[in-house]
């Protein structure tokens, strides 16, 4: 019975009223909490269904002023009545949420605000269903602290008897009271007789008021504006305390001091998922602190033994495994705009981290975050470089172009034959810069790892491969050409000046190597582009009178005899001019 | 004890070995803790369930049956002490013994199914002793399922029973609800101004309930964290919230409760004991409700750190060695440690570790663990350090029998403000647990002994408390023992009763907890 009308008679249509109307309330209640589920509390179907619950509710609780249901499994109950019964499955019922963990009944008041009802939906949400969570609807309610919704559970509400663990103590110290206290009496009467001032045992002020027989209060304990000021502020300074930062704290107190050794052993056996934590949320100041503590507290702290020291070298160097140095990425996805401290955690990893720390910087978009990890694998790559230089088969360009940047700053000429590979990289931004990074790193010798580039689809990557080859810091056998020239229709679709280039390149590196072809160009009789077939030969003749070997001048001799045409005569140009 | 019965345990609980391992060794396994207890409850529903329905359909003597009779007895052997072992149902809701046992959507036809088989004849609960035999069960189940629906199905149910001479089975009526504070009387608990009650009496039968249900969470939190198992809150924080409530409504009656001394659980009532103190501390203070129950949660769990210290040495009759000493001093850090190994660092609540931590530092930074670098306790840590030494020190317990009386303690602790403790704080602790601290026993001016019951409300009057007598002016004990309140005038307009003296109760062995919590001390 509602407290309306408690003490009254409803009569029939009255309970029916109310009845009809408490279901239209919790229809729209069951409605917010569907959308609250499915949507989000912020969304605008959740909100709208919001405002038709709080219109009905607040309807409802005008005109009853209170809402008092009994839950009975997945049904509410309001005078026997059911005022909600969800039609599906139970697990999406708001009563048998209830229900489940052990609400008996639940009311809603007059004046109940929305932010109530929030809530109390967002209390019925269950984020963590097993056994081992650390609330339930019931403890969740209560946190809510909410003034105008209330509930009892099926434990409040029965008769327990009393729990039999609460016996006074009957053996031991204390014993059963005897059947008379005339001997006590007696003698307390005597002693307070002869007392003068106090009366007893106890505080003195107590005995004090006790001797002035008259209403002295608590004379001396009145907490003074101040005092009272004082703790409130410690009180909000406590409420405001960051919990990790805090109990970390205590941690690194117990490190810090010469603590029993089995204390201690414990204490660096709590620090690794101690780190994981610290990872994982970016605390990357907190984490240097614990781990310059576990660097310094072997030498420093005398309660540590031989075993401890090692035991700490362990746990420092368990910040390299792969699914903690993996956190890495949470972290800085967690707090993105805080580095601080986080080139001093790098600073710890070992190359043991490199692998992993590969994948995380394979995942980062944060130019800075990149460059905190790329340099990180300057330092540690350069002795385990293997992982970058496997990672170089990634497909994500950026990924490619940072490990490109690493592998360039620990200036080894010979991943210059590995960054060669990324000549089939799909994306045109990372051959550019494969191919410069081999040009950093390696200024001259053999030109192999540039040939890659030579029939690059780009153009500008291909006249850039061609004009350091043709520089002459290079040396490249016919054998290492052959591969990319191997398509002479190809050759002949080339613009001339790229042609002119490439035979350049091709003169300077290889040398005599590459006769045999320029032979082919001027001699080659199957070639059907007659007027191209002439530029190109032109072209190997030019490059034959550049060579200027005596191998070269027996080939344009060679070659007089087989060419026509504006061929023979350049050769014979060159023949004729030939230096003595 | 029995051997392991694997064939019939282990598809019951083969989600769990541990447990498995722990039903196999019955009620010798004290270490099964509140999450088992709920698995092992939720599976004798289950198979009470299953027996009841094979009965209906096929009979007694079906060999159907002998799998969920295996099952009953197991897990009855498993669960069963001292007591019998209760599946209750109780306002709709099913219980094991006093605990209110969980249900899932898709435990619920299950459940639904029991519930429903009871409701029918009217039994509220069945009890089975450890000692119910198979055949036992079989004849339970063939006359529970005779019995025709109907509001004196109970009754016949158990004439049926006595006849058949079932020893180990029994059932009960359902208990009645407290119509008090049900949606049916319009006064339910509300949940920011606490539960409807109108009496000391309610608070303290409320109370008790939900102080031995704190109890029962922190040994299992010790149980797990000594089996280093994960620790989890909720039990505790649904008890610690209940409590809250009560403190709010009735201080002085809850605090009552701290009375209680029992010798054989003095770890589980002495931290029960320091929550219900610190709370009621932190409330002087001007903590919020949810900040009281967090303070309250730390206190319950202050020496959680004594987990990790052997047995032996925890429950050493007597004096502790100083090597013994070195390792009952490591429990605060063993505290911070345990709660960080299981929880992570996440999610240890820094007031819970805090107070594991610093309970036995001091105001002036001495105490222990003797740290490299200072380091000032937190607020809360020192209201649960006031806490914990006021009944410690009022307690018997194994490692230093002689308990101080009540006013003597408050002597104490008086003696070290400004150097254990936090002056302010002791001012407050006096207005909580009164001047004349409750549980104290007094002589009056009548000759009369009583024991003082909570402080006045009148801070002016802070030497008038209410008490019990528990003796006449002759020393005759009164059964039941009045409550007086000291303020109360005569015709004359001259105080009736005055306290003459504190009387030191240990001097007699005297212990005044049955006057105060348990309302009349008979």
């Amino acid at each position: 019975m509602s407290e309306t009308q408690a003490g009254q008679t409803l009569s029939e249509s009255d309970r029916d009223d109310e009845v009809a109307s408490a279901r239209l309330a919790f229809r729209e209640l069951d409605k917010a909490w569907r959308a609250t589920r499915t949507y989000g509390i912020n969304n605008a179907v959740t909100k709208r269904f919001f405002e038709q619950l709080e219109t009905l509710m607040i309807a409802h609780l005008e005109r009853f002023l209170v809402l008092a249901v009994i839950v009975d499994r997945a049904v509410l109950l309001l005078y026997g009545e059911s005022v909600y019964n969800s039609e599906d499955t139970l697990g999406e019922s708001l009563a048998f949420r209830l229900y489940g963990d052990g609400v008996r009944e639940v009311r809603f008041e007059h004046g109940v605000s929305p932010q109530d009802l929030h809530d109390f939906i967002d209390a019925l949400w269950v984020r963590d269903d097993s056994d081992g969570a650390d609330d339930d609807v019931v403890t969740r309610l209560w946190a809510k602290d909410l003034a105008t919704i209330s509930f009892v559970t099926a434990e409040d509400i029965v008769q327990a008897p009393w729990s039999q663990e609460l016996v006074p103590q009957e053996h031991g110290f204390f014993a059963t009271p005897p059947p008379s206290f005339g001997g006590v009496v007696e003698r307390e009467k005597q002693l307070a007789a002869s007392a003068t001032v106090a009366t007893g045992p106890g505080p003195a002020a107590a005995g004090e008021n006790l001797r002035k027989g008259g209403p002295s209060g608590l004379v001396g304990f009145e907490v003074k504006d101040y005092e009272r000021d004082l703790l409130e502020r410690e009180l909000a300074l406590e409420n405001a305390l960051d919990s990790d930062g805090f109990v970390l704290g205590m941690l690194r107190a117990i490190l810090a001091s010469q603590l029993p050794p089995d204390v201690l052993t414990r204490a660096l056996a709590t620090l690794p998922p101690v780190f994981d934590v610290l990872l994982a949320k970016g605390r990357w100041p907190a984490l240097v602190e614990v781990l310059a503590l576990l660097e310094t507290a072997p030498t420093v702290n005398p309660g540590f033994e031989p075993t401890h020291g090692m035991l700490a070298q362990r746990v420092l160097e368990s910040i390299n495994v792969p699914q903690r140095v993996a956190l890495f990425e949470t972290g800085l996805k967690a707090a993105p705009e805080r580095l601080d401290g986080l080139a001093g955690v790098c600073a710890r990893l070992t190359s043991a981290a490199v692998a992993p720390l590969c994948g995380v910087l394979a995942n980062l978009t944060d130019e800075e975050h990149r460059a905190a990890l790329r340099d990180t694998l300057i330092r540690l790559g350069a002795e385990n470089p293997e992982p970058v230089l496997k990672a170089l088969a990634d497909e994500r360009p950026q990924y490619v172009l940072d490990l490109m940047a690493i592998i360039v700053a620990w200036q080894q000429p010979q991943a210059a034959s590995v960054l060669s590979m990324l000549a089939h990289h799909a994306d045109r931004s990372v051959r550019k810069e494969a191919l410069a990074s081999i040009a950093r790193l390696h200024q001259k010798g053999d030109g192999a790892p540039l040939l890659a580039f030579v029939r690059d689809p780009e153009e500008e990557v291909r006249l850039h491969a061609l004009r350091l080859l043709a520089s002459g810091r290079f040396a490249a056998s016919w054998e290492s050409w052959a591969p990319h020239l191997a398509d002479k229709e190809a050759l002949l679709e080339q613009p001339r000046g790229e042609n002119r280039m490439l035979f350049h390149a091709l003169r300077v590196t290889a040398r005599d190597g590459a006769i045999p072809l320029w032979l082919k160009l001027i001699e080659g009789r199957s070639w059907k582009q007659r007027q191209k077939k002439e530029e190109t030969a032109l072209l190997a003749v030019r490059e034959l009178i550049a060579l200027s070997t005596q191998r070269a001048w027996q080939a344009l001799e060679h070659a007089q005899k087989g060419a026509g045409g504006a061929v023979k005569k350049a050769i014979a140009d060159a023949l004729q001019g030939r230096p003595s | 004890m029995s051997e392991p019965k694997p064939n019939l345990a282990e598809p019951l609980l083969i989600h769990d070995r541990s447990l498995t391992g722990k039903v196999a060794r019955g009620s010798e396994a004290g270490d099964i803790v509140d999450q088992q207890l709920h698995q092992l409850g939720t599976q004798l529903v289950s198979q009470v369930n299953v027996l009841l329905r094979t009965v209906r359909s096929h009979g007694g003597a079906n060999t159907a049956l002998d799998r969920p009779v295996a099952a009953i007895r197991t897990l009855v052997e498993a669960l069963g002490h001292e007591q019998a072992v209760v599946l209750r149902v109780q306002e709709g809701f099913v219980f094991l013994g006093e605990q209110h046992l969980k249900t899932t959507s898709a435990q619920m036809p299950i459940f639904g199914s029991f519930i429903d088989a009871l409701a029918a004849i009217g039994v509220g609960g069945i009890a089975m002793q450890k000692t119910t035999t198979d055949a036992e069960l079989r004849r339970f189940a063939e006359l529970f399922v005779a019995i025709l629906p109907g509001p004196t199905g109970v009754e016949t149910l158990r004439t049926r029973l006595a006849e058949a001479a079932l020893d180990n089975i029994s059932i009960e009526v359902p208990r009645q609800a407290r119509k008090d504070d049900t949606a049916d009387s319009g006064v339910i608990r509300n949940a920011r101004a606490g539960p409807a009650v109108s009496s000391h009496g309610q608070v303290l039968q409320r109370a008790r309930s939900a102080y031995a249900r704190a109890g029962t969470a922190l040994d299992t939190l010790n149980q797990n964290a000594r089996s280093g198992g994960k620790i989890h809150f909720r039990q505790a924080k649904r008890a610690i919230q209940n409590i809250v409530d009560l403190l709010l409504k009735d201080p002085a009656t809850v605090l009552g409760l701290t009375t209680l001394r029992s010798h054989d659980e003095y770890t589980q009532n002495h931290s029960v004991n320091v929550a219900l103190l610190a709370m009621a501390l932190a409330n002087r203070v001007g903590y919020k409700k949810l900040d009281l129950a967090d303070v309250g949660l730390a206190a319950l769990f202050h020496d959680v750190g004594k987990c990790t210290i052997p047995l032996e040495v925890l429950n050493k009759p007597g004096e502790f060695t100083p090597d013994e000493w070195v390792v009952m001093r490591t429990h605060p850090t063993e505290g911070v440690l345990a709660l960080v190994g299981s929880r992570g660092l996440g999610n240890t609540p820094s007031r819970m570790a805090a107070a594991a931590f610093e309970h036995h530092l001091n105001f002036d930074g001495s105490g222990y663990p003797a740290l490299a670098t200072p380091r000032r306790q937190t607020l809360s840590s020192r209201i649960i350090a006031v806490a914990d030494c006021y009944d410690a020190m009022t307690s018997a317990r194994v490692y230093r029998r002689q308990p101080l009386a009540p006013p003597n303690v408050l002597r104490y602790l008086l003696s070290k403000s400004g150097t254990l403790f936090e002056p302010t704080l002791l001012k407050y602790f006096i207005t909580c647990v009164g001047i004349i601290p409750i549980g104290t026993l007094v002589l009056l001016d009548t000759g009369e002994l009583a024991a003082v019951l909570r402080p006045p409300e009148d801070k002016q009057l802070a030497e008038r408390p209410v008490v019990r007598i528990i003796s006449g002016a002759d020393g005759a004990r009164l059964d039941p023992a009045p409550e007086v309140d000291l303020r109360e005038l005569d015709a004359g307009g001259a105080y009736a009763r005055s306290i003459v003296r504190l009387v030191d109760n240990t001097d007699y062995h005297v212990e005044t907890s049955r006057w105060i919590s348990t309302g009349s001390g008979s």
